[in-house]
């Protein structure tokens, strides 16, 4: 008997569940869901949200666009759960650690693991195509439009408040870690683009602060490189503050914070600050493409350096600084070694009016550039004439100078040599070439005395 | 024309190759002492910063790390079986100077300098009428530590006086770790060589690319690895491009 009465309860359930189907088919209940979402927390608008949301499922279920968006959904929450499982493992392992130190034997030696999370950045790369892809339902009603941007974001919501407390568990089990801003961004960046800024509804409430965006514009700059995205955070912060903004100011700023670590995110940002600045502000624009150029050559990347000045020459011309950028377009190249370019133009650049106050150190540079090739023997010769000639007070000369004292006395003219060691001396006393000079006069004078 | 070549490998630290060719003329006018100077080839000693043997092709590594080494060893004596006095560069340059263990030469630590009073391989080279002259810019291998002890003529100074020069006040300094440094050291030996009238010579030469920082130079730096991202173990990508460079010397010498 109790058996049979089992068998009849599941048969009612189905009943049941029967009858709510066929009623949800019919029309989804929108002002529930809005109520909720306005007074109660997340987790309740997501309960009620999920059931409007399967209501409209089985409407579109054989729709392409809806399918794309499912399937976004499956993997934000993957995603999510990846980076929450790897934060939160990180943060077992301190804990471990930490409870191992208290428990262990004091004499032993240490061996505290280093904290190992992989970078936010990395879960962003990876995940980007997947959410590059954009999704569109033609045939939805415009409230169900609404709904279902709504609800989105609602569910991109909760996972990055779950992905923050991981990161911040973490941070307070290891206070080396200072990442909980950068994993919560991962999410909310996958689904921006220079055309859609984060969207600040996707980002735990708690976070929404001036402060808080201006963490997440740093963390933009410098953990993802994206200075479109930073200089966003930072107009929204500055809009909550009432504060005004500028973008150029911005990305000056930006420029010089990522300077060192990350050179081409400082030179994109001095880009984005160029393209603002007025075409008729030439100084201004030539300026940043300077600041854009000394990056490069901090940064050691001389081709670039090169390409840069190169830029600025051939978009003004006749500006008053282009021969400071045809000396630094050759500088560049010199950097890199690059002997046979510079010598196929530096005669130009020489005899240039543009570049009069540059005209010794490109005379040096031809020269060097001429070192590199065995063959160019007369050519050097005659231009070290020259130099010493024309810039015979220059400091730039002297190791010209002492070149041609060892070039005397591999050739055992020692008298030469001895008169233009002691002009190294005499003339250039501070230099590196002088101390040299000195040195190999007086090895000179000693073996000269035990023969 | 012809060329005696030795070519020693030492475990671990250096690579080293001694070459030698035949005289045209001397500057001694002494005639005994011309005639025998006459006999005497020039002998060239190449040192090399921080190069393994187990990553030298000729030597048995798997990747072709040095064509033009492989080629000069091919026409050579190829010594394998060479260890080094010591892990690092001063006592092991030390001990190839002076035929001497560390302990004795006395260049075992960046306070301690080459003893003045051991013979090294250019005094002797000079008290047999060879004028010696030495070039590197390794900042362990300077005059200051002693390493200058039988040379007339030293140049430890014109790589960082080019580098300094070359920076025309821009940022950066000369730290030789930093800089590529074989072409600088070649561009002074070989202008050495243009001029020179010394009859025999000595000519030691230090190579220190190889060494950390390693810095391939394009298109070696992903010549066998491109995609690699890592921070060390740069230098296997050298050796190629140290080698070419290598080779305008040894071209350099064949003409003279």
């Amino acid at each position: 008997m109790q058996t049979f009465n089992k068998y009849i309860v599941i048969i009612a359930v189905f009943a049941f569940s029967n009858i709510g189907f066929s009623a949800d088919v019919q029309e989804p209940n929108f002002t529930d869901f809005y109520r909720v979402l306005e007074t109660d927390s997340d987790e309740q608008a997501a309960t009620i949200g999920q059931k409007i949301f399967e209501q409209i499922e089985r409407k579109y279920r054989a729709d392409a666009g809806f399918g794309a968006l499912k399937s976004k959904m499956i993997a934000a929450d993957f995603l999510a759960n990846q980076m929450i499982t790897q934060l939160k493992k990180a943060t077992g392992r301190q804990m471990f650690a930490v409870a191992g130190e208290l428990f262990e034997d004091k004499t032993k030696k240490k061996n505290k693991d280093s904290l190992s999370v992989a970078p936010a950045k990395s879960f962003y790369e990876t995940s980007l195509e997947i959410f590059s892809k954009q999704v569109s339902i033609e045939e939805l009603a415009a409230e169900e439009k609404g709904f279902l941007a709504k609800f989105y974001n609602l569910k991109l919501r909760i996972l990055t408040s779950e992905i923050a407390k991981a990161g911040q568990a973490l941070a307070i089990a290891e206070s080396s870690f200072q990442g909980t801003y950068d994993y919560v961004l991962v999410l909310p960046l996958l689904h921006a683009s220079e055309a859609n800024p984060v969207n600040i509804d996707v980002l735990p409430k708690w976070m929404r602060q001036s402060s808080q965006l201006s963490v997440f514009s740093h963390s933009c700059l410098l953990h993802y490189g994206l200075a479109w995205h930073a200089q966003s955070f930072a107009k929204e912060a500055a809009a909550i503050d009432n504060k005004d903004f500028s973008e150029e100011t911005f990305y000056r700023a930006a420029s010089k914070k990522c300077a060192k670590p990350l050179p081409r995110v400082a030179v994109d940002c001095l880009q984005r600050a160029f393209d603002i600045v007025d075409v008729n502000k030439t100084d201004d624009r030539i300026a940043l493409q300077f600041d854009i150029v000394q990056i490069w050559l901090d940064s050691e990347n001389f081709t670039l350096a090169a390409g840069e000045a190169k830029k600025i020459v051939d978009s003004f011309p006749n500006h008053k600084k282009a021969g400071n950028a045809i000396w630094l377009h050759f500088y560049a190249l010199s950097r890199v070694n690059n002997a046979d370019t510079i010598l196929a133009n530096i005669d130009n650049a020489i005899s240039d009016p543009r570049c009069t106050g540059y005209r010794a150190k490109l005379m040096y540079m031809k020269w060097w550039a001429l070192r590199r090739h065995k063959d160019k023997t007369a050519p050097i010769a005659a231009l070290e004439h020259q130099l010493i000639t024309e810039y015979g007070n220059d400091e730039m000369v002297a190791p010209i100078m002492l070149s041609r004292a060892t070039d005397l006395l591999s050739g055992q003219d020692y008298a030469g040599a001895f008169a233009l060691l002691d002009q190294v001396q005499e003339k250039f006393p501070s230099t590196m070439a002088a101390k040299q000079a000195k040195k190999m006069a007086e090895k000179l004078k000693a073996m000269q005395g035990s023969k | 024309m012809k060329t005696k070549t030795i070519i020693k490998v030492l475990s671990g630290i250096l690579l080293i190759f001694a070459g030698g060719c035949t005289v045209n003329k001397i500057g001694n006018n002494q005639p005994e002492k011309l005639a025998a100077a006459e006999n005497k080839p020039n002998v060239i000693l190449v040192t090399i910063s921080s190069l393994r043997k187990d990553h030298v092709s000729c030597l048995g590594y798997d990747r072709k790390t040095t064509p033009k080494f492989d080629e000069f060893a091919k026409s050579n004596i190829l010594f394998t079986n060479a260890f080094a006095a010591s892990s690092w560069q001063m006592p092991a340059v030390g001990s190839i100077f002076t035929s001497m263990y560390p302990s004795d030469h006395g260049a075992t630590h960046i306070s301690n300098k080459l003893n003045a009073k051991v013979q090294t391989l250019a005094s002797v080279l000079k008290k047999n009428g060879y004028y010696t002259a030495g070039f590197g810019c390794n900042p362990r291998l300077t005059s200051e530590y002693g390493f200058d002890n039988g040379f007339d003529f030293y140049d430890d100074y014109s790589v960082s006086m080019m580098l300094s020069s070359m920076s025309f006040g821009q940022k950066g300094g000369i730290e030789i770790d930093k800089r590529r440094t074989n072409d600088l050291v070649n561009d002074a030996v070989i202008r050495w060589l243009g001029n020179n009238t010394h009859k025999p010579f000595f000519l030691s030469v230090h190579y220190y690319d190889t060494h950390w920082d390693y810095l391939p130079d394009e298109p070696f730096n992903t010549l066998f690895d491109p995609d690699y991202a890592g921070d060390i173990d740069g230098h296997q990508y050298l050796l190629h491009s140290h080698f070419t460079a290598t080779c305008l010397l040894t071209e350099m010498l064949n003409i003279s």
